[in-house]
């Protein structure tokens, strides 16, 4: 469990909330030494403010970077009463636009897309949950 | 199939699972700043110190929360504009 939550998405986004914490820090120190050398302390606010937020995105993208790795779903294309194809896909969440997978199985193919949306129900990593997708 | 609780069923939006995330992220952080900045003052009896550091923490409070305020509204934009583009149902978004 511990193992699973380590690898989720939450446990991402609150890293990387942390490290924009930690990199806002000196932008608080900044703040400090421009009301020492007798900046308004108004402008003084508003600088280390957008000093902390640029110093946040570089912290966000940069654990992003660092933590993001392809997920995994397991897709089945089934009937009614048997999986008629199933395979796994890898994808990103921050993947735009629809994923084509092209199902080729007993005798017919045909290309199908999945919305992100619908994958990233299944975004636990390695998610070898299934999604169920009509042909 | 067993039937879902209110709060589950919410929980299975997609939009929903995104603003958590980012909600509870936020306040992990300004939690962890102010358990830094209380430790941190623990160790410190010079007062202008201490205002000092309730100034850097003002700043990193405030940054969290435009920063959370902006990575929301990135979030929404995403979503509809998507969503008008019609690459996204609304209907799988905001729907369960």
């Amino acid at each position: 469990m511990v193992r699973k939550f380590l690898h989720s998405e939450i446990f991402k986004v609150w890293i990387q909330y942390c490290a924009a914490m930690v990199l806002m820090i000196p932008a608080g120190i900044l703040y400090v030494v421009m009301l020492r050398h007798d900046f308004s302390e108004r402008i003084s606010f508003v600088i280390a403010t957008v000093v902390a937020l640029s110093s946040g995105f570089i912290a966000w993208f940069t654990v992003d970077r660092r933590m993001r790795r392809p997920a995994l779903a397991v897709v089945q294309v089934s009937t009614r009463n048997n999986i008629v194809w199933q395979d796994s896909v890898a994808y990103s969440d921050f993947a735009l636009g629809n994923i084509p997978v092209r199902v080729s199985s007993l005798g017919f193919s045909s290309p199908i897309t999945l919305s992100p949306v619908v994958l990233s129900s299944y975004s636990v990593i390695p998610a070898f949950n299934s999604a169920t997708a009509s042909a | 199939m067993e039937s879902l609780k209110w709060w589950q069923r919410w929980l299975d939006v997609p939009i929903i699972q995104v603003l958590t995330r980012h909600a509870s992220g936020t306040i992990v952080a300004v939690v962890l700043s102010w358990i830094v900045t209380k430790v941190v003052s623990l160790c410190v009896s010079d007062p202008t110190t201490l205002t000092r550091i309730e100034s850097v923490e003002n700043v990193v409070l405030v940054g969290l929360l435009v920063f959370l305020v902006i990575q929301l509204a990135a979030v929404l934009v995403k979503v509809f504009w998507k969503d008008l583009r019609g690459g996204w149902n609304g209907s799988q978004i905001l729907a369960f």
